[in-house]
């Protein structure tokens, strides 16, 4: 992936651009570069090597009887991909829609398996360079969302950055699974979290076995 | 042709010969005496192409050993060598060589040592069964590697072998007399008796005779016929087609994989007293290829020198510089072996991915069509909105034609079974025959491509578990041969694929049982005996040791359930005590567009696939009944079960008055869908919604409609099936 | 048996009937000094109702004529019949004439869903 630093042009206003910057800070590498966003007053960030591009809010096409992390489908230059709401994948309340909403689309899975998603935040705010050692891992208790979500907390001046494990937040198996409880039950929402327990287990024994 | 791309399509083609060489190997033990000839030939002329194209490559390995395979398949056709159990055994491990000494080539470009080893040892058991012949063994084969070499190496000289001719058809050449019309004969008669007797391949008319305005009788026939032919009669029977006019025309008939020198003494025979060039005929008609041709100048050359015989120089155009000078540069060999075969296939290999980027695009542009149709809609000009849907009708036929070139046999795959079912029986100690129907059923490509792993799933279990033991079908009066049945047709814009065996059947009870155990259905659940037999394809059902005595299905048949559902396809499992079980996948005829039918449910917009519509009517409150949560209409007097698609997707947003309904028929039952708005056709490419959404049902894709939103695809026989299933179904949906 | 038009420095032949052996030679009679006006020849076969190899024979004599002054000579609308005969003997080809050839079927039956949605019962 082509992506280098680019604290400039964000937030994104206008139909969609890449996070391909030209900046000439060359200080670190990709790895260690995050895209940061605001989720409901807190930060969170994910790795920018997966970050495909930022778009603005619009028309999404709702997928019925998907739970309501579930956002929709949308048309990304003749791809359908799903969007996630993701306030309502973290459990939380779902955000207002505002001008400054967007769609992050992240790339997920591995060489065969890739696929990408959208991820709806509240606003981008920048792409900043966090060094390893400036990250702690998550804490045991008190983060606002499921544990096994957080890669990280990175050190941001004084406040932190909470670094999202885009591969646990945006687990297919995940997605997918809690669809099935759901179709039993279609109209319970806050059965929300005991289920991503459960097949969170589930997710990770298939993970192990499947590959035939 | 590059020497590197001739090399590729030989390797393609070798395959393909190898692969018709095994299902008739196969096929022989199953058919009537009366057909053994056709079989052989075909077996044999699967190892002589594969042999002869793989000597105009210089590739020895392959030639040598197929060589004596050859030989001894020669030997078997002429009745010189018996045909039995054993012996197709040996040949089908011969043929499973010939595959690994082309795969080899084409991989490492050399023979292995081991296959090097293995080569000798077939041969050594091929010898067995040359050894009792009479000939002399230099002419059988059985050579030592360094003479087969050196027996091939040779090019064209001019005592090369009488080599037959590589032609599974009679040839015919018919000149009628003059006086045919008066006599009563007219050759359509003659043609259409043939075309009774076998197929005539093809006819080629000669006007050769046909002579000037001054000089021409309205009654008089001038006609010359070549015929292709394929037929089991003998050659009695087909001379004596031309019994009646056998005195005042000229007959020739050469039979089936005739030598090179029947077909001189044919041209000799004939004694044209024009100057139409025969060989270039015998090649426009089929009955010879080029290198054959190219052969027999050379055996008529050594034939001159002994003073024997026509010159064939004189026959054959002389400017024609691919055929003048016999013995020439490789190259130009192979450009005549591409060009015999491209003449006698009418095909053409096209490399898969640039087909993929051609349908793709192809997609891409009715999609686009239909974008810019949408717009000269809105624009209001009648010229541009006319120029468009011309250019969109356009756009229909190349997509459809565009489909068409993925379209494929399924027979093929089918075929690939018969080996695997022969094994497995062996290994079991089980007789099982393996009937094939529908092998003509084409459906494309990439669905051929992805159901092979399931139907091998499908059909070792049905082998394995689904039949019984001889002493236990014996015991239950069945023969003790059990059938494994592969069958395919097309249902209402899908493919379907059976794979049944006449084994003992699924025990619901049983599986039911195991399901309760599991806890995958609660204990007071009532469940229809197919939605007990799904449970047989749930992925953490079956594990080997637990469920192999359920009279069914072992592992991995979760795979089958998986692969099919991502190629947006469905099972059905029917099943009987004592009479078997089939199972069928339910598959779309292509993954790539459909034609579609948009509704509009409150702001959603969803399209229905067009194949499986049958009519739109107004949906009215009057004729609506509701029974056991379940609506019906009466549509002329027939009870019509609706699916209200704002209920089933709880679309959000107000109920307009009007409403109307759309009758869907799938699996042969129709149902009425409720929606609000009918907004028109739409050619529509489909895409796959993705993981995320694997299990949802009643939906089976998207699609990007003309103004860029994405728009759901029904799956309407999964919304019919609810219907069918409801009955028995406890109230778990609403 | 015929019925000649000659428009657009062209003669419009339409053959009719049963042309076979029987009619051959009053057909050779009235056809054949066609080939002699020195113009090109389109031979209209849409009311042959049967056709044996005689006459076809007749037919490629007028289309090698013609051929051969360098005049067109086209068939046009093929009667079943005739397209029968020519099959058997092989002369669709040698003509190459556009045929329209049995077994496609016609335009796809659709079902009525124009926006008017006829009453249901």
């Amino acid at each position: 992936m082509s992506t280098t630093d680019s604290k400039s042009n964000l937030p994104v206003r206008g139909q969609s651009r890449a996070v391909t910057g030209t900046g000439t800070d060359t200080a670190g590498s990709d790895e260690n570069q995050y895209l940061t966003f605001k989720l409901q007053s807190e930060i969170y960030a994910f790795g920018i090597l997966n970050v495909k591009e930022i778009l603005e809010f619009g028309k999404i096409t709702k997928v019925p009887m998907m739970p309501d992390f579930i956002k929709g489908v949308i048309n990304l230059r003749g791809e359908v991909v799903p969007v996630v709401n993701l306030a309502r994948r973290f459990g939380l309340k779902s955000s207002e829609i505002t001008k400054r909403t967007c769609i992050v689309i992240i790339e997920i899975g591995s060489e065969e398996t890739r696929q990408e998603l959208g991820v709806m935040v509240d606003s981008v705010s920048e792409v900043l360079q966090i060094e390893n050692d400036q990250i702690r891992p998550a804490p045991g208790f008190g983060a606002k969302i499921r544990n096994d979500f957080i890669r990280g907390m990175g050190k941001l001046n004084d406040d932190f950055v909470i670094i999202l494990d885009q591969d646990r937040v945006l687990s297919v198996d995940e997605l997918a699974a809690v669809r099935q409880v759901r179709e039993m039950a279609p109209e319970h929402v806050d059965e929300d979290h005991e289920e991503f327990g459960r097949s969170g287990q589930d997710g990770a024994d298939d993970s192990g076995g499947d590959r035939s | 042709m590059s020497m590197e791309a001739a090399l590729q399509t030989y390797f393609a083609e070798a395959r393909e010969m190898l692969e018709d060489m095994e299902s008739r190997l196969l096929e022989i033990e199953h058919i009537d005496a009366g057909e053994l000839p056709e079989t052989l030939n075909a077996v044999f002329r699967a190892a002589h192409t594969v042999k002869g194209s793989a000597s105009l490559f210089g590739l020895d390995g392959i030639v040598d050993f197929t060589h004596v395979v050859e030989n001894l398949l020669d030997r078997m056709r002429d009745g010189e060598v018996a045909v039995e159990e054993d012996l197709i055994s040996l040949l089908l491990r011969c043929q499973s060589h010939i595959t690994t000494l082309v795969d080899e080539t084409e991989t490492d470009e050399q023979i292995s040592e081991d296959s090097r080893r293995l080569s000798q040892h077939l041969i050594v058991e091929l010898g067995g069964y040359l050894a009792s012949e009479d000939k002399p063994a230099d002419k059988a084969g059985l050579p030592t590697a360094g003479e087969a070499a050196d027996d091939h190496a040779e090019q064209f000289p001019a005592d090369a072998d009488d080599e037959t001719v590589d032609n599974e058809c009679w040839h015919i050449s018919l000149r009628f007399g003059r006086s045919s019309f008066r006599d009563g004969m007219d050759p359509i008669s003659f043609l259409r008796f043939l075309d009774g007797l076998g197929t005539v391949r093809q006819v080629i008319i000669l006007d050769d005779w046909l002579p000037d305005l001054a000089d021409y009788d309205p009654e008089s026939c001038y006609l010359g016929f070549e015929i292709r032919y394929m037929s089991q009669a003998s050659k009695k029977e087909i001379e004596d087609v031309f019994e009646f006019i056998r005195e005042d025309s000229d007959i020739h008939i050469v039979a089936p994989y005739s030598r090179l020198s029947d077909y001189i003494d044919l041209i000799n025979a004939m004694g044209e007293d024009s100057d139409r060039r025969i060989g270039e005929m015998l090649i426009d008609c089929g009955a010879l290829t080029e290198s054959e041709l190219a052969k027999m100048l050379a055996m008529q050359a050594a034939a001159e020198e002994a003073d024997q015989g026509r010159r064939l120089g004189e026959i054959v155009s002389q400017e024609d510089d691919r055929l003048g000078p016999v013995v020439d540069a490789a190259a130009q060999k192979q450009t005549q072996m591409r060009e015999a075969i491209n003449r006698k296939q009418k095909s053409l290999r096209v490399d898969a991915d640039k087909l993929d980027h051609l349908i793709n695009l192809v997609g891409e542009l009715v999609t686009s069509g239909a974008g810019t149709f949408l717009q000269a809609q809105i624009l209001g000009n009648p010229e541009l909105i006319e120029s468009m849907s011309k250019l969109n009708d356009l756009l229909e036929e190349m997509r459809d034609a565009s489909l068409k070139l993925r379209m494929v046999a399924i027979g093929a795959t089918f075929t690939k079974f018969q080996r695997v079912v022969r094994d497995m029986a062996a290994d079991l100690d089980k007789d099982v025959d393996l009937v094939i129907t529908g092998a003509d059923t084409e459906l494309d490509k990439s669905v051929v491509e992805k159901i092979g792993d399931p139907l091998m799933h499908l059909v070792r279990n049905a082998v394995d578990h689904g039949l019984e033991p001889a002493a236990e079908r014996a015991a239950a009066g069945k023969p003790e041969t059990g059938t494994i049945s592969l069958n395919a047709y097309h249902d209402s814009g899908n493919i379907v694929i059976e794979v049944g065996d006449d084994g003992a059947g699924l025990d619901a009870d049983r599986i039911l049982a195991k399901a309760r155990e599991k806890g995958m259905v609660g204990e007071d659940q009532q469940l229809s005996r197919s939605e007990i037999f799904d449970f047989i394809l749930k992925p953490g059902f079956s594990t080997a040791s637990q469920v192999s005595n359920i009279s069914g299905r072992g592992v991995g048949m979760d795979v089958v359930r998986r692969n099919v559902i991502e190629m947006r396809g469905r099972t059905e499992i029917d099943s009987e005590p004592g009479e078997g079980t089939t199972i069928r996948i339910i598959l779309p005829l292509t993954l790539a567009i459909i034609d579609g039918f948009v509704v509009g449910v409150g702001q959603a917009a969803f399209v229905v696939p067009l194949d499986v519509v049958q009519e739109c009517v107004e949906f009215s409150e009057a004729d609506h009944e509701e029974k056991d949560g379940q609506s019906y209409i009466n549509l002329r007097g027939n009870v019509l079960p609706l699916v209200n698609i704002r209920q089933r997707f709880a679309v959000r947003g107000e109920r307009p008055k009007r409403r109307s309904v759309v009758v869907v028929k799938a699996d042969g039952q129709s149902v009425g869908l409720v929606v609000d708005r009918l907004m028109g056709e739409f050619q529509t490419v489909i895409k796959p919604l993705g993981p995320v959404f694997a299990g949802l049902s009643g939906i089976s894709g998207s699609t990007i409609m003309g103004n860029g939103e994405v728009a759901l695809i029904l799956d309407v026989q999964g919304l019919v099936q609810q219907i069918t299933r409801r009955p028995q179904r406890s109230a778990t949906h609403s | 048996m015929l019925q000649v038009e000659s428009r657009d420095g062209a003669s419009h032949v339409a053959l009719q009937g049963e042309l076979t052996i029987y009619q051959a030679a009053e057909l050779a009679e009235r056809f054949l000094p066609l080939l002699r006006r020195e113009e090109g020849l389109v031979i209209d076969l849409s009311d042959v109702s049967d056709m044996d190899s005689s006459c076809a024979q007749m037919l490629m004599l007028a289309r090698r004529h013609c051929q051969a002054r360098g005049h067109g000579c086209a068939l046009v609308n093929h009667s079943q019949p005739v397209i029968d005969v020519f099959e058997t003997l092989g002369l669709v080809s040698w003509f190459g004439d556009p045929v329209v050839l049995p077994g496609e079927s016609g335009p796809k039956n659709r079902p009525g869903m124009d926006a008017g949605m006829g009453g249901g019962a």
